[in-house]
């Protein structure tokens, strides 16, 4: 297995999780703002504000998963 | 447990003169759902009925308990609690047994109550006032203070610094560097210091008749002016309103302390009473839904079936004075109809979920069994760890027999914990994961998904495949079973019928059998079935009933991610453990403080995304949550018995 392609699969599972976890901070950032300006106003959409501000984490698992794929099908040999 | 218990409607027609009573019984039997008629009062020619005199008095009495109970919370403010009392009120919370109470009549109630509770009311408004009064004065006082503080340098008698019958005094700052002493119109008194870094205190008295012009030549040069506020020097005002602050803040403490020996006697008397009352408040407050004539009233609502009896004879009482109707209800009626689940000792605390999401309409079935199967499965493999499973077991006990003993919601969230605890050591057993990898010595029942992730992946999306299929047929009996048998074949039939198709010609593609006819007819009429009842746009639900499936590959994602994280956290520990001197201490600091970290994010994670797997990809196939809660009209005692 060459360097190249190493080096490829290690810059391809890093871009994936990164881009992926990028566009999902940015969501989870915005629903946590409007969370907390949801709790200002009443404290018991405490729970359903947590719970919104974390559903945006699938997109990052999309990415992690690719991540993983790559590593482990085609990393294999190093 | 699958099916909403059954309903009916009741409509019942009384007198006036009975109506007190019977609401009495109904509400002493607790299943009737009250429905709001009033609002066709106008369709039927009738008029509403109103709130009785009693109900009114009640809702007061209740505010201005309220009010007291507020006043005592604001005056027990000084006294925080600490971290220990917080946790402790979960561990074993402190809960005061209810009060005896004797049935009395509710004009005798009330008329008490206003005496007790006008007696009272007399007193924390003196207490109040007088408290407002002492923090006025605080104020007036700080506020002084701090006009003072920033003449402190000056030194002078305050009383010279004000205006006097002939003369105009400026007092304040200025950017430093500026020297106005010759510009001041004479005769003058000018007097400037430095008062920090970038201003100096200047201060300038001139002839009353050059006022203005002083004004002017300041304005020009960025002069703010200080207020003035006292006679004496600033250090013997700072100190007599030290001094003055420092009785204030005694008086203060008194009303407090007053308020707080109140708060100790009555608390417990307020809170027996205001339950009491609003038992007869509950009562009045039905009238709002009735519709009345001259001499009858009429209110309609929904019983659960097995119930209607016991109503029916108790309302017998009543014998010729009162009509009661009771019909099943109308395909109209369907979504105005309360549902109730009933499900057994394991699967009830799980309705915990479903109620974030919607309960079932009444026709609609009870999905509920199907998670409390599921989502502790998808919970267990997420965490997938023995260390962090066994916290949360801890954790969980802690919610169940702790505060869960007196709050019903704490303690089904602490069962549902415990279950998924469980599931989550049995599955960090079989995969290899004490805290991720710090015990080398752990290894897997059965394999690791961080040397090889795809059995992991393939184990995750066959459960979602067996899920999402029980959804599926679920759905489609349920149709079925309420003789919608479009709906069965459009939003379940047809895609099962594509699933058997596209699994025949997958198992053709690899190798299986010649199911290529068979396969694509199953297919092809999968398709052609899903979009005659749908619509051709149905075509683009293909590409999402794929993403449906793939979803479910979150469940290893959040698995390996939980484990993968652990390593990380324990190669930084490890790191930080081999710092020379500091390293004995920082390593296990960092190691507990991290591991924590992520104990906290991956079981929020776990929580959260098992959930949107039912809700979202799960619920898809087949449930709305529509249903109305039900909400009988009842009598609610906590801190009282009969």
């Amino acid at each position: 297995m060459g360097e190249l392609q190493a080096a490829g699969v290690a810059i391809g599972a890093g871009l994936a999780i990164g881009g992926a976890a990028f566009g999902s901070g940015i969501g989870q950032g915005t629903v946590a703002a409007a969370g907390v300006g949801a709790i200002a106003e009443n404290e018991k959409l405490f729970g359903k504000a947590i719970v919104m501000a974390a559903l945006p984490e699938t997109q990052a698992i999309y990415g992690l998963i690719i991540s993983i794929l790559l590593i482990v099908l085609i990393g294999a040999g190093v | 447990m699958i099916k909403p218990v059954a309903m009916q409607k009741l409509q019942v027609i009384g007198l006036q003169s009975d109506k007190e009573a019977m609401l009495s019984r109904l509400q002493g039997l607790g299943v009737l759902h009250i429905e709001d008629i009033a609002e066709r009062a106008g369709e039927w020619e009738i008029e509403r009925d109103h709130i009785p005199k009693y109900g009114m008095q009640a809702t007061d009495l209740v505010a201005r308990i309220e009010w007291i109970e507020d006043f005592f919370g604001y005056m027990r403010e000084a006294s925080k609690k600490g971290v220990i009392d917080l946790v402790m009120d979960w561990v074993r919370p402190v809960v005061e047994r209810p009060v005896k109470v004797e049935r009395i009549g509710t004009e005798r109630l009330l008329n008490e109550a206003e005496a007790k509770v006008s007696s009272l009311e007399r007193v924390c408004l003196r207490l109040d006032k007088k408290f407002n009064d002492i923090t006025e004065k605080q104020n007036a006082r700080t506020g002084k203070r701090t006009k003072i503080e920033n003449l402190r340098v000056l030194g002078t008698k305050l009383s010279h610094l004000k205006d006097g019958p002939n003369t105009r005094v400026a007092v304040g700052l200025m950017p430093r560097g500026l020297d106005l002493g010759a510009q001041i119109p004479r005769p003058n008194y000018y007097y400037s210091r430095a008062y920090d870094e970038e201003r100096q205190i200047i201060v300038a008295i001139v002839m009353l008749e050059n006022g203005e012009g002083l004004d002017k030549l300041l304005r020009q040069n960025g002069f703010v002016p200080l207020p003035v506020d006292g006679e004496k020097t600033p250090v013997e005002e700072l100190k007599a309103i030290k001094a003055e602050l420092s009785e204030l803040a005694k008086e203060a403490d008194e009303v407090r302390q007053e308020a707080r020996k109140l708060d100790r006697v009555h608390k417990r008397g307020m809170v027996v009473l205001k339950e009491q009352i609003q038992i007869e408040k509950s009562r009045a407050d039905q009238y709002h839904s009735f519709v009345k004539t001259g001499s009858t009233f009429m209110l309609e609502g929904w019983v659960p079936r097995k119930d209607v009896e016991g109503v029916q004879q108790s309302l017998d009482n009543f014998g010729d004075r009162t009509v009661v109707n009771v019909s099943d209800p109308t395909p109209e009626e369907v979504e105005d109809v309360p549902s109730i689940l009933e499900n057994g000792w394991y699967v009830k605390p799980f309705e915990l979920l479903l109620n974030m999401f919607g309960k079932p309409g009444y026709k609609a079935w009870d999905p509920t069994p199907i998670m409390a199967l599921f989502y502790p499965l998808f919970f267990g493999i997420m965490l997938g760890d023995v260390g962090y499973g066994s916290l949360l077991l801890i954790i969980s006990l802690i919610l169940y027999y702790g505060k869960g003993k007196y709050e019903p919601g704490v303690r089904q969230f602490g069962f549902i914990l415990l279950v998924s605890s469980i599931v989550t050591i049995v599955s960090g057993f079989m995969f290899g994961s004490f805290f991720g990898n710090l015990f080398p010595w752990f290894t897997p029942m059965w394999m690791d998904p961080v040397k090889d992730p795809m059995p992991l992946l393939m184990i995750a999306l066959g459960l979602g495949l067996v899920h999402l299929n029980i959804g599926m047929i679920f759905g489609f009996m349920q149709n079925i079973s309420n003789k919608a048998y479009r709906k069965a074949v459009g939003e379940q039939g047809g895609w099962m019928v594509l699933e058997i198709g596209f699994i025949l010609l997958a198992l053709k593609a690899m190798g299986f059998g010649d199911g290529v006819y068979l396969g694509g007819f199953f297919t092809l009429s999968g398709i052609a079935l899903l979009v005659w009842m749908n619509g051709p746009q149905q075509l683009l639900g293909l590409s999402g009933f794929i993403g449906n499936w793939v979803s479910y590959a979150r469940i290893m994602a959040l698995g390996l991610a939980t484990g993968s994280v652990a390593m990380a956290f324990n190669l930084l520990s490890g790191m930080g453990g081999d710092l020379p001197y500091v390293g004995v201490l920082l390593g296990p600091i960092l190691l507990v403080f991290t591991q924590l970290l992520n104990f906290m994010m991956n079981v929020l994670g776990s929580f959260i995304h098992s959930l949107r797997l039912h809700f979202v990809e799960f619920f898809d196939k087949f449930y709305e949550g529509a249903g109305k809660d039900y909400k009988p009209f009842m009598i609610t005692r906590i801190h009282t018995t009969i």
